[in-house]
Formats: structure tokens, C-alpha cells, sequence
């Protein structure tokens, strides 16, 4: 019983895990907004001033402009996401692989070199 | 199983929500559209600034750009300059990129140019910088020679004193 219990603890914790991971919603809400539109209504122009030794050139061109007001549909998204920093954690798995390597090459040579200890 | 349920665990404490807003392009009117008619203004155009070109090659020859207003300042005084120098009226003209076409002409006589050095002056009294190329520079010191009379050349030596050598390529 007591194993049977334990065993749908682990179970159902694994479940929760899985659900908590797998989760994640996504809301509309409509914000304000405007859509503006712009017609040309005619070439670009040129206007010309002198102002004390200077030459001013003034480019505008005649637009009409529609602003509509709307409310845009925007999407919220909520997610889990894992926080772990798995390149960090391949490079410290990396620094112990190589540390092994170093220290069984260290001992192969100590005991490469060592002849017994028979003075 | 167990081992599974702890890594689980151990993998989920590493977790944490996060939250992000997408626009979509899904719009609903919520009132009447309004339209007027408006001047925009021409930002980050292309014009080109060429003026006559002399019997031995002198030319202004430069690319301007109007700024996020539309505008774009172009300094008569080397126009002027070379009105003095080679004693013939200088046509100006300006060049739309955009437009594909040009977009003013002017002609600087004599009396208009004496009226830009005259403005120059007053400019350079009240402690106004002078931007000059290194070619329009020279161009000046060649304009005192060839001043029409000494009232000008005094003018135009006072302006002299107040030249901000700009680099041809700017």
C-alpha cells in the first residue's frame, strides 16, 4: 500500500511537471489605435527664399490624409520557458571532461616514470 | 520513474513564465474617419546644385539634401564670388533626384551679387562663420583682386577674416 502509494505520488508528480510545462495561454484585447492614409494630391513642390546671403529650398508635396479610428486586435502570449543556461552547463561538463583527461594523463605519466620505489 | 519525476522537477524550478504581445492586422472601426489635406514635408531628398561652368573649368557642383523639415540651405556667397571673378552673370539651377527634373533656376547679375556680398558682411560683423570650400577660398582671395572698387574689396576682405574652411567632400 505504502509503495503503491508512493509510486502514484512520483506518478502524479510527473503528470504535474508535464502539464506545468506544457501550459500556456493566449488572450485578445482589443487596444485603441489609428490608421492613417495618405493620397497624394498633387507633384512635389518647390519653394524658394533668400535670407540674407542664403538660398532656402523648401520641399513639400500636398497630401490628403485619412485618419480612421479603430481598436486593433492584439494578442497576449504567456508562456513557461526554462531559464537554464545549457551553453554554460555544456562548457562546465567540457572543463570536468578535460580535467579528467589532464589528471589520467598526469597519473599515466607519474606511474610511467615511477620504477617501483627499489632504491 | 522516480528519477525521471526528480529531473522533471529539477527542470521545472529552472523555468519561469514569460509573457509577449503580437499586433495582428485585425481591425475594427470604432468611429467616423476624418480627411483633411495637408503640406507634407519632403525629408532626405537629392538636389543637385550646379552653377555656369568657366572658360577654364570652375564650376559649383554639389549634392544637397533637404532635412526632416524639407528644407535645404544652399550659401550664395560662392555664387556670388564667381559672378565677381569671371565678370559674367551666373546661372544657377537646382536638380531634383526624385522628381527627375529641375526644380529652379536663378541668374545672379552683378547687383545681386553685390547684394550677397553686401549681406555677407553684415553677417560676418555680427559674427556669422563663412562656409567655404578650399576651391571657393581661393576663389575669394581671387574676387578682392578683382573687386570693382574698394568699397567691395574691403567687404569681401572682412569676410575673409570670418572663413570656416569646410573639406571639398562634405
Amino acid at each position: 500500500m505504502r509503495n503503491l502509494l508512493r509510486r502514484a505520488g512520483i506518478m502524479a508528480a510527473l503528470v504535474a511537471c508535464v502539464v506545468i510545462a506544457g501550459c500556456g495561454s493566449t488572450t485578445e484585447y482589443w487596444k485603441p489605435d489609428t490608421v492613417v492614409e495618405e493620397t497624394v494630391m498633387a507633384p512635389p513642390r518647390t519653394e524658394i527664399s533668400r535670407t540674407a546671403g542664403w538660398l532656402e529650398v523648401r520641399r513639400t508635396q500636398s497630401v490628403e490624409e485619412t485618419r480612421r479610428p479603430v481598436e486593433r486586435m492584439q494578442l497576449l502570449h504567456e508562456k513557461l520557458v526554462s531559464t537554464v543556461a545549457w551553453d554554460d552547463l555544456g562548457m562546465v561538463v567540457m572543463y570536468i571532461l578535460g580535467s579528467v583527461v589532464v589528471l589520467a594523463i598526469y597519473v599515466f605519466l607519474y606511474a610511467s616514470a615511477w620504477d617501483g620505489g627499489d632504491d | 520513474m522516480k528519477t525521471l519525476a526528480l529531473a522533471c522537477c529539477l527542470l521545472l524550478a529552472g523555468c519561469t513564465t514569460t509573457s509577449w504581445v503580437e499586433e495582428t492586422n485585425v481591425t475594427r472601426a470604432t468611429g467616423q474617419p476624418t480627411v483633411r489635406q495637408v503640406d507634407r514635408p519632403l525629408a532626405h531628398q537629392t538636389l543637385q546644385l550646379t552653377t555656369t561652368l568657366e572658360e577654364d573649368g570652375f564650376v559649383i557642383d554639389r549634392r544637397i539634401h533637404t532635412g526632416d523639415e524639407g528644407v535645404a540651405r544652399i550659401n550664395l556667397l560662392p555664387v556670388a564670388l564667381q559672378r565677381m571673378v569671371y565678370g559674367r552673370d551666373v546661372k544657377l539651377t537646382l536638380w531634383s533626384y526624385d522628381d527627375n527634373r529641375f526644380v529652379h533656376e536663378d541668374l545672379v547679375s552683378e547687383a545681386r551679387a553685390a547684394e550677397i556680398v553686401a549681406q555677407w558682411r553684415i553677417q560676418c560683423r555680427l559674427g556669422t562663420r563663412t562656409p567655404l570650400r578650399s576651391s571657393e577660398a581661393a576663389l575669394l582671395d581671387r574676387a578682392i583682386g578683382a573687386a570693382p572698387d574698394p568699397e567691395t574689396a574691403q567687404a569681401l576682405r572682412e569676410i575673409k577674416l570670418k572663413v570656416d574652411l569646410r573639406p571639398d567632400w562634405e
